[in-house]
């Protein structure tokens, strides 16, 4: 009777074991897949879900350098960003990047920081940071210009002094078709682009690129 | 025919018929089991795998406000604010009023669409290194949107 119920239980599992292996088989795409494609499709998996992890940015300028932190001052309040032996360190400059590593940033600097956040505390583990002059993007009507300086009136009412003597770019738009403007065609009353950061010696507000929007 | 010729060939290997009837029973029992956790896996939905749910989180943009006279609306798909993205295009689209010219600017790049019938506009801009500003303005008949703007990253590919 042992003998038979074994042999039963046996039969049982067998069937089991090799229908649930047939069914996982038949779910899958590669059901005729070797081992190693089966690691690659795994791999892949794993791949194309660490790329869809939300990644964060921080940006902001330096308000405090620690051993391997950095407290940062961004729009919505400080920030905290932690650096790894893995963290990447990149400087822009006039349109030129250069690798770099903790040791070179300056309180004072911009940054924009990439990497995980950790919920709790609101802190970030950065594995990748940029230290480039920010840049401020204004379109607005000119009220006032003066010797290449003028004052730009955004739509949402602050309004800004630009330096526009050392753009490297000015422009105007015809239809659809950009061209070259001169210094005169930014006059009071057109609305104007200004691509521009603030000159640190000076402290005033210097355009790079400036476009008068004709629509 | 054939069956029969197997089983008695198990017979032979010295298996009676009470145990063939066994394994024969264990075989039905077991393609039973089988064929029920099969249909209980695909037929029942709280057994099936869920997908994994990913939260984006987006912080609320940052808009200009409106001042007299500002009556186009303006709206953007799929651009967050203080994201990242490993591509130098990216691409702007959304909706506004129909045949509004929509201005966009960005650290390097400046590009102008126009919104057809239904006021959908597209269109590709060209991103630096590490931090872009960008904005978007709608004009049309001497009248203009809100502007739009935006931070988007451009990470570095060592």
């Amino acid at each position: 009777m042992f003998k038979k119920i074994s042999l039963f239980l046996l039969s049982a599992f067998c069937f089991l074991l090799f229908g649930d292996l047939a069914i996982a088989a038949s779910s899958t795409p590669s059901a005729t897949a070797t081992p190693s494609a089966r690691a690659q499709e795994i791999l892949q998996r794993v791949l194309a879900k660490s790329a869809e992890t939300p990644r964060h940015t921080f940006l902001g300028k330096i308000k405090t350098l620690g051993t391997s932190s950095i407290v940062i001052a961004s729009p919505d309040g400080d920030k905290t960003i932690s650096t790894t032996n893995a963290t990447s360190f990149y400087r822009y400059r006039s349109g030129n990047r250069t690798e770099t590593n903790f040791s070179n940033l300056k309180v004072g600097d911009d940054l924009v920081a990439i990497g995980a956040v950790d919920p709790a505390s609101n802190q970030m583990t950065a594995f990748q940071i940029v230290a480039k002059v920010h840049r401020y993007n204004l379109i607005g009507i000119i009220e006032s210009a003066n010797n290449g300086i003028i004052s730009l009136k955004e739509f949402g009412g602050s309004v800004s002094q630009i330096d526009l003597n050392d753009a490297v770019t000015l422009k105007k738009n015809v239809g659809t078709i950009f061209s070259t403007a001169k210094l005169p065609d930014f006059k009071p009353g057109v609305v104007a682009a200004v691509i521009c950061y603030t000159n640190p010696t000076t402290s005033t507000l210097s355009s790079l690129r400036a476009t008068v929007v004709n629509y | 025919m054939q069956s029969q010729q197997e089983i008695t060939k198990i017979a032979s290997l010295g298996m009676n018929k009470e145990q063939i009837i066994t394994v024969l029973i264990g075989l039905v029992v077991g393609a039973l089991l089988v064929a029920g956790y099969f249909a209980a896996k695909n037929f029942l939905p709280a057994l099936k795998p869920k997908p994994p749910t990913i939260i984006v989180t987006q912080p609320s943009p940052r808009q200009s406000e409106a001042t007299a006279g500002q009556t186009l609306p303006l709206t953007l798909i799929n651009l967050i604010d203080k994201s990242s993205t490993k591509s130098a295009d990216l691409v702007i689209s959304g909706q506004t009023a129909t045949g509004a010219a929509i201005f966009v600017f960005g650290n390097t790049d400046e590009k102008i669409a126009s919104a057809d019938a239904q006021g959908n506009f597209s269109g590709n801009l060209k991103l630096e290194d590490g931090e872009n500003e960008i904005t978007v303005t709608a004009f049309l008949d001497g009248k203009n949107s809100l502007t739009i703007r935006k931070n988007v990253t451009l990470e570095i590919n060592p």
